[in-house]
């Protein structure tokens, strides 16, 4: 019996009742004169009323507005039948969502935008603006979270104005446009050019870019537009970026990936030590060390690898690639054909060099240097005295030939390397005598 | 909980053995108490500035809540405890503790805060609850007719959700609108521990009566997500914890078997 008394007492004790508050999906008051709804009075009309299934909210529709094909309402239409037709709803979302998405951008005025955002003293709120009967009936759509209907209303007449929420005066802090997703394939076959577009605004600056893959593809269009056309080179991947802003508000950035394929017949890539995926050119610069290149062929079913020239002299093949080990200062040509049992579709003819090791001997020197640059490529020597106008400036010079400094003054030098256009190297020297 | 009993009960069969050969020594009494529970620390600390908490993702943040590891705002309550013991020849005794203890949240405060910043708004809170089942272990000294004691324990604990809204007056729908969490309200569950004395009276073989005192700890986590209701969207989540931190101090009730 104790124990029966005890066990009570803990039971009673354990389901001890709290107090709750009931919530539900719609708000329980749904009425025109809750929501302040009434086109005589506030210039509102009601689109849709709250359903359970029409689970989002005013920014989640306006993501869901433009991007999923919400059934337009319009102010001239009458009500539609609960749920509003949202397919793929975007549900409860913030406004940074969209604003932060890339595909919104902040404009100045009105007229260029589609989007009102408001902010209240304790929250925020978006709305969709619509435009019918020739431009004469502007309205803005809002749906009031997901507990309350779909109403359409004018540019400061929304049930937040209405109930006060809003700070004075009463208007829309910024107007949004919808940009759009960047549209057009991003899987390229073949050479020729490719267009990707948004949704032109007036007001919008548009600055396309190719933020990597650089080497695959081309931008071959004028700039500030709201499409870009790009030219592909390479087979490989890229990264198309689209930044967008207005005088108003802060740059909004998208971006896609393009997988290229080119189609050529032995085009090709190669690997070393210290990078991957480097375009195979007909000439290549690699740095000492083990090299893999591969090239590719529709419609081949062989390749025949042959070194051509060079010093490097020991390299393996097998199909459609190639390895060999880069010396200081080495190179090497190997010509490439691929062939369709035994029809030929292509050759190619690749070199691979090292620059050098770019060092100097003797140093100081006195009448004549040497640089440890690669044999069988012409450079480009140009020796700048540090405290005059010392200048002296060699053509084709080739690794390991001398250099004649005998008639150059005593004293300090800058030794700048050139191959073609580019310095590949520049180092202090002395000179003495 | 199953845990909790097992290992109660394993305490409690254990000395049987060793003194069963000897005389009845060991004995089991039930006691009743209540009195009051003071908030300490920030559990009752009432700063609404200091712990309000800010949606930092908007250019101009606005308040989504409290942290009540800050400030608990919790004011003068009451508890009751119901308390089985068995005391050893040996001066130690094991107990089961259970009880709940009660403490109304001061709203004033809050209310006033948030008027300050956007219009005359009252704000509501439900009392917290914690409900308490501690086994503990303590020492007893009698003299004559006095028992002291001092005990320690630790347990489970389990508090209602520490929900609160804010009905915005200055708002001219008909309700006004409420600014408060819109989600679930779990009960909320954590390991509570504490110590604490008493001094009892036997006044019979039977019958004692006397006072105790005793502070107990727990810590409660929940998630909150505030926002205007109806209409408006719902403010980030944020994270907290309850730290109910309590001195218990009343008149305790014993019979002894």
């Amino acid at each position: 019996m104790k124990k029966y008394l005890l066990s009570s007492v803990f039971v009673a004790l354990l389901f001890a009742p709290i107090i709750t508050f009931s919530q539900g999906s719609c708000y329980a008051d749904q009425s025109d004169f809750y929501w302040k709804i009434s086109q005589s009075l506030y210039g509102s009309k009601r689109l849709s009323d709250c359903h359970p299934n029409a689970y989002y909210n005013c920014h989640g529709f306006v993501m869901s507005y433009f991007e999923n094909g919400c059934t337009d309402a319009g102010w001239s239409k009458n009500q539609i039948a609960a749920p509003y037709s949202c397919p793929n709803n975007q549900g409860i979302k913030s406004a940074g969502s969209y604003q932060n998405s890339g595909k919104y951008v902040q404009v100045c005025s009105e007229a260029n935008a589609n989007i009102a955002y408001y902010k209240f003293v304790r929250g925020d709120h978006s709305a969709v603006k619509e435009v019918s009967a020739g431009g004469s009936i502007i309205k803005y759509l809002s749906k009031y979270n997901f507990d309350g209907p779909l109403v359409a209303h004018n540019l400061t007449g929304s049930w937040y104005h209405l109930d006060g929420q809003e700070t004075v005066p009463p208007t829309p802090v910024q107007f949004w446009s919808y940009v759009g997703p960047i549209l057009g394939n991003p899987n390229i076959v073949g050479l020729s050019q490719k267009t990707f577009n948004v949704n032109n605004i007036s007001s919008v600056t548009y600055s396309w870019s190719i933020v990597s893959g650089n080497s695959n593809i081309n931008i071959s269009s004028a700039s500030n537009q709201s499409s870009v056309t790009l030219t592909p080179t390479h087979s490989g991947t890229a990264v198309l970026r689209l930044n967008v802003s207005s005088a108003c508000g802060t740059v909004k950035t998208q971006q896609i990936t393009l997988n290229i394929q080119t189609n050529v017949c032995l085009e090709g890539s190669y690997n070393t030590g210290s990078s991957s995926g480097q375009h195979l050119y007909t000439v290549n610069s690699v740095p000492v060390g083990s090299v893999t290149a591969t090239v590719t062929c529709p419609n081949a079913t062989s390749y025949t690898w042959q070194k051509t020239s060079g010093t490097i002299n020991s390299w393996f093949a097998s199909g459609a690639n190639v390895s060999f080990s880069m010396t200081s200062g080495g190179s090497i040509t190997f010509s490439v054909t691929a062939k369709n049992g035994a029809t030929t579709l292509a050759t190619r003819n690749v070199t691979f060099y090292n620059y050098g090791s770019f060092m100097v001997y003797p140093n100081p020197s006195t009448t004549s240097l040497s640089i440890d640059v690669n044999k069988d490529i012409p450079f480009t020597v140009v020796l700048q005295s540090f405290d005059g106008p010392t200048r002296a400036e060699i053509q084709n010079y080739y690794g390991e030939s001398k250099i004649d400094i005998s008639t150059l003054k005593p004293g300090e030098y800058v030794l700048y390397i050139y191959h073609g256009d580019e310095i590949i190297n520049q180092q202090r020297i002395i000179i003495n005598k | 909980m199953k845990r909790i009993i097992g290992l109660l009960i394993f305490m409690i069969v254990l000395p049987y053995p060793l003194f069963s050969q000897t005389e009845p020594l060991i004995k089991w009494s039930l006691s009743l108490s209540g009195g009051l529970a003071v908030p300490l620390a920030a559990y009752g600390k009432n700063d609404p500035e200091g712990s309000a908490v800010y949606n930092t993702e908007v250019q101009n943040p606005w308040i989504i809540g409290f942290q009540k590891g800050r400030s608990g705002f919790a004011g003068m309550g009451h508890y009751y405890n119901a308390e089985l013991k068995v005391s050893l020849p040996n001066s130690i005794h094991f107990f089961l503790r259970s009880g709940q203890f009660v403490n109304p949240v001061t709203t004033a405060e809050l209310s006033l805060f948030l008027s300050g910043k956007h219009g005359i708004e009252k704000v509501e809170h439900v009392d917290y609850e914690i409900f308490y089942m501690t086994p503990g272990v303590g020492y007893s000294k009698t003299l004559k007719n006095w028992d002291l004691g001092i005990s320690v324990f630790a347990g489970y604990a389990q508090i209602n959700y520490p929900y609160y809204r804010s009905i915005l007056l200055y708002t001219t729908t008909d309700p006004p609108l409420i600014w408060g969490h819109d989600g679930e309200r779990p009960r909320l569950n954590a390991l509570t521990y504490g110590g604490g004395f008493n001094i009892n009276y036997n006044f019979t073989s039977h019958w004692a009566i006397g006072l105790e005192s005793t502070y107990q700890k727990a810590a409660f986590d929940y998630s909150m997500t505030t926002r205007i209701i109806p209409g408006f969207t719902p403010n980030p989540e944020f994270s907290d914890t309850v730290k109910a931190s309590v001195l218990n101090a009343g008149l305790t009730v014993g019979y002894t078997f």
